[in-house]
């Protein structure tokens, strides 16, 4: 069995990251992911891998963007301000189709605690230009370690950047976490990786550009051209990479809905619902995009009633609406709805299963 | 009758199907092709790797034959700087940027790269103004220089230049830094040289080194391409001097 | 006097900037009133008997549009 360590979320990261055999990191300090950048300054340089503080978080993306496009496995982490920085970046890593990993912990909005509302953000696509990433939300350290991995082969897979969504309470709570080493198909070869034209295979030099569909390249000779194949690419992903779990759903009459770590928090709201009769399931989303819509949709014809639990004021309700196209009441907990109408207030089991009751 | 080549187009330089990627007299393209023989004349082919920014320099990541990467608009150096990181010593990491793109909206990539000592070579084109989106003020234009977003002349309400050169050769973490221009043939042999001496420090590992390249810009200067070669000459050399900057074997 | 070498122009490239006639120290290039296919005025090398293949007209020109060669032995006289 693989080594067990009881450490934070933040931490978790790097060491999935190592197992995943990430090369490269460059990030800024920001509150509540400085043990992540800690962690990486701390290992990678002694495994001989690269580590570099950036001037910004502007500048995090862009070193990224010259880690990804030498082919190596990259990343970067982050909080909300610094991900508002960086969405040029995203942008432009999406239109240049390079591989690579962002850690969002998430905090609430400017203050340095805990909340989800970065969700719109991450999965609408921040930057210009209309992308989409691959967003996996994480519920725990073991979740965090092993999404790294899972993270790197989706985005070596599609050639796209993975955002992995973590917040600051998984970011700062200790867990035991497994340092397990997952396995995965085998992945294409990266011939597109700039490195200097002695490791181009036909002679021919490498272009990699931010501007696919400007500059004429033999692969996008126009804009269309390159939309074409990327609305192929997310289409292909939608149809092939949509993951979530669901517990007790069979017989529901009322659904929770929740992701990250307040898809915790419902995992005890439901089983005191339960044990107190009511027929209560729950959906936690693991791709936020692409967002699993059709178990949505599938249940709103049952005629269950969905409460969304998300701790801000009510974003990923949004995606849900949209999958039960108004076939179904959709309800929402949001982040008023913490123990304590104050900034280390939490969405607390208790007041999900008063909601419930409410509905029902 | 035998004959030989002896100049011209040079080995590095792509026959692109764009009819003409400048504008007439505009002197980006001597730049680039002094970069193709600088490269050419190291060896490094084969070695180098060219990181562009946004502006009309992002025509260098389609004209030179080496692996090349454009990317966001100022942001060549974090990207070069992560990029010689992973790729280590024997790769050559090249950026080539405008004045805007080095000094303006890539200040703070530019100067932390030189701070950090990146083994990486920044060449900057100097046209003190925005080219691409029609010749607007630049942190290079010279005072009183007429521009669309200063058209009664850059004052002291704009602020002034930035030396790029000079400013860049004040850190300690700069190995060489010069500024030359293709006013003259010896000009351009010059300017070649501080290219060659730039690409030999990073060869030599010593850090980073810098070149600034002053060019014409007729199109949106008003000018003849003659008349603009005489503005280089009369304007911009007096507030941005030729020369070398900095030039140390190692970095203390 | 036996030539020296001689240059050849590409007026797909170029775009009439007239550094060429402005470096020749030799009064070799000569801008003209014809346009390219382009539409641009053209040089032209019009004192072939002067030339000394210098190069300094390629390396001032901008668009990469001359080519310099040099004889390697004097051509026969005609």
């Amino acid at each position: 069995m693989a080594e067990k360590l009881l450490i934070q979320g933040n931490e978790a990261i790097g060491w999935g990251a190592l197992a995943a055999d990430c090369k490269a990191f460059f990030g800024y300090p920001i509150t509540p992911q400085n043990e992540a950048i800690e962690w990486f300054a701390r290992e990678f340089p002694q495994r001989g891998r690269v580590f570099l503080q950036s001037a910004s978080e502007c500048g995090s993306i862009n070193m990224l963007h010259g880690g990804a496009v030498t082919g190596v496995r990259a990343m970067t982490s982050t909080s909300g301000p610094g991900w508002a920085l960086m969405q040029e970046g995203m942008s432009n890593l999406s239109n240049a189709e390079l591989p690579c990993i962002i850690v969002l912990v998430q905090r609430g909005w400017n203050t340095t605690r805990h909340a989800q509302t970065d969700y719109t953000s991450v999965t609408q696509g921040g930057g210009y230009g209309g992308y989409k990433t691959i967003v996996l939300a994480p519920k725990s350290g073991q979740e965090l370690h092993d999404f790294m991995q899972l993270g790197f082969y989706l985005a070596d897979k599609y050639r796209t950047p993975v955002v992995i969504l973590s917040d600051a309470i998984l970011g700062q709570m200790m867990e035991s976490v497994e340092l397990q080493t997952l396995d995965f198909e085998p992945l294409p070869e990266k011939d597109w990786a700039v490195t200097g034209k002695k490791d181009s295979k036909d002679g021919n030099r490498r272009f990699s550009s931010i501007a696919q569909g400007m500059l004429p390249t033999p692969r996008h000779p126009n804009l269309c051209s390159f939309w074409e194949d990327y609305k192929n690419k997310l289409d292909s992903i939608k149809e092939n990479e949509v993951r979530y779990e669901t517990s007790q759903l069979d017989d529901a009459e009322f659904i929770l809905v929740a992701f990250g770590y307040v898809a915790r928090v419902c995992g005890q709201a439901l089983l005191w619902a339960r044990d107190k009769g009511l027929k209560v399931g729950l959906i936690r989303p693991i791709t936020l995009w692409p967002f699993p819509s059709k178990i949505f949709e599938e249940k709103s014809l049952t005629g269950a009633k969905f409460l969304v639990v998300e701790d801000n004021m009510g974003q990923m309700i949004e995606d849900v609406k949209l999958s039960v196209q108004g076939r179904a009441e959709v309800h929402l907990v949001s982040s008023l709805d913490r123990h304590l109408p104050i900034e280390e207030g939490a969405i607390y089991p208790e007041k999900v299963l008063e909601k419930l009751e409410e509905i029902i | 009758m035998e004959e030989k080549w002896i100049a011209g187009t040079p080995k590095l330089w792509r026959d692109i199907p764009l009819i003409i990627p400048f504008c007439p007299g505009c002197q980006h393209g001597t730049a680039i092709k002094a970069l193709c023989e600088v490269i050419d004349e190291l060896g490094m082919e084969n070695n180098s790797v060219l990181v562009v920014g946004v502006g009309c320099n992002t025509m260098a990541s389609v004209l030179v034959n080496v692996d090349s990467v454009m990317v966001a608009h100022g942001r060549p150096g974090d990207v070069a700087s992560a990029m010689k990181r992973v790729l280590g010593k024997d790769t050559m990491v090249i950026t080539w940027q405008g004045d805007g793109d080095t000094l303006a909206i890539g200040c703070e990539p530019t100067v932390h790269a030189a701070a950090r000592s990146e083994n990486i070579t920044t060449f900057m084109v100097n046209n003190a103004n925005y080219g691409t989106t029609g010749g607007q003020l630049a942190p290079t234009s010279v005072m009183g220089q007429v521009t669309t977003t200063s058209p009664l002349g850059r004052t002291p309400s704009h602020g002034y230049p930035i030396q790029g050169s000079e400013f860049l050769g004040s850190l300690r973490g700069v190995a060489y830094s010069a500024r030359g221009a293709f006013t003259s043939p010896a000009n351009y042999q010059k300017t070649k040289k501080y290219m060659k001496r730039a690409l030999g420090k990073q060869k030599d590992c010593v850090g980073y080194s810098f070149v600034e390249i002053l060019s014409t810009c007729p199109a949106n200067w008003h000018m003849s391409p003659i008349e603009s070669l005489k503005w280089i000459e009369e304007e911009m050399i007096p507030q941005f001097p030729l020369g070398e900057f900095k030039n140390v074997d190692k970095i203390e | 006097m036996a030539k020296k070498g001689y240059i050849k122009i590409n007026e797909n490239r170029c775009t009439g900037c007239g550094f060429c006639e402005m470096f020749c120290k030799k009064g070799c290039v000569e801008m003209t009133k014809r346009l390219s296919v382009l539409g641009l005025p053209v040089p032209e090398f019009t004192n072939a008997e002067d030339c000394i293949a210098c190069a300094m007209c390629a390396w001032m020109c901008p668009h990469v549009a001359i080519e310099v060669y040099e004889y390697l032995e004097a051509p026969a006289s005609a």
